[in-house]
């Protein structure tokens, strides 16, 4: 009696196995993983910055404000433009550097930046303007009245996009 | 003498059977890694948004791969994301790579048979669109499933 008990049950075990293996269908049978991530879309942002230096500067007394090159940027889109002397090209001192000659590390050029209607804020050694612009121009001026000797003066500025 | 082996082989079929489970599941693991410098514009047909590393499979599995937040999924593994639920903002998605077919079986995703432990597929901009300055948070299944 035992025998006729057990050894059906054992066939259609294997019987059973015998199907699930046959069997093509793919089944779900491990747990489900899941993982998220975001794609983030950059906004384009495309900055141009011209320098432009005046043409036949003079040496000897130039007198305060005289502009000396003018700088053009544009932004698309509008952003916040920031502008700073670039650190390390000449001697920075917030809002005014002061550059050495060329030819003689003597002599010596101060500038400062010059600027229309825009409304701007400090933030170290930028200037921002306060709100999205897509132009900002402006002008580079003789740091108070000076002596300027014949030399060449090599001016570097920065201008960057600022978000919010 | 039987009934003892019986048994035996009763337990030793289960015991089997469990796990061949097991070893179809363990050690599964996903990785969504998105590309970092994407920019709003035009974005051509097949453009890589992201790459998913899946690792842990054996060769017994097949691997289903889908996205739980997809819409508009007329073709597995094509589908429609948006910014948020409800949102406005549709991006126009396909699940790709090599050896991966659209898993018709489930209606839903893509599936890769017999895999070597390691697979990657990529999420692909399905047809030329513009993409505007925003964020698609994405989210993608795995589960293997006995081949």
């Amino acid at each position: 009696m035992i025998k006729l008990k057990t050894l059906p049950l054992t066939l259609s075990l294997l019987s059973a196995c015998n199907i699930a293996i046959a069997d093509n269908t793919p089944q779900q049978v491990g747990e489900i993983l899941t993982q998220s991530a975001d794609l983030v879309f950059k906004q384009n942002s495309k900055l141009n910055l011209k320098l432009i230096p005046v043409q036949d500067l003079k040496a000897g007394i130039n007198d305060e404000y005289k502009i000396v090159a003018t700088f053009d940027i544009t932004s698309s889109p509008p952003v916040r433009i920031g502008v700073r002397w670039t650190p390390g090209v000449g001697e920075v001192r917030v809002p005014i550097v002061k550059i050495h000659g060329k030819n003689n590390p003597k002599n010596i050029l101060e500038l400062n930046f010059a600027w229309g209607n825009y409304d701007y804020d400090n933030k170290d050694e930028w200037h921002i303007t306060r709100n999205l612009e897509e132009r900002f121009g402006g002008s580079l001026v003789i740091q108070g009245k000076q002596q300027v000797a014949a030399d060449t003066y090599t001016v570097s500025m920065d201008a960057s996009a600022f978000i919010s | 003498m039987h009934r003892l082996f019986a048994q035996s082989c009763m337990s030793l079929l289960l015991l089997l059977n469990a796990f061949y489970n097991q070893s179809i599941a363990e050690n599964l693991a996903i990785k969504i890694v998105p590309d970092t410098e994407l920019h709003s514009g035009i974005f051509p047909d097949g453009t890589t948004l992201a790459v998913i590393y899946l690792s842990g499979m054996n060769q017994k599995c097949a691997v289903n791969v889908w996205s739980p937040s997809a819409q508009n999924e007329t073709t597995p593994g094509s589908y429609t994301l948006y910014d948020r639920p409800g949102g406005n903002r549709p991006l126009r998605v396909r699940l790709v790579g090599e050896g991966w077919q659209p898993d018709i079986q489930f209606g839903t995703g893509v599936m890769l048979n017999d895999p070597s432990g390691f697979a990657t597929l990529k999420l692909i901009t399905n047809g030329e669109q513009y993409i505007e300055s925003h964020t698609w948070p994405i989210n993608i299944s795995v589960q293997c499933g006995r081949n």
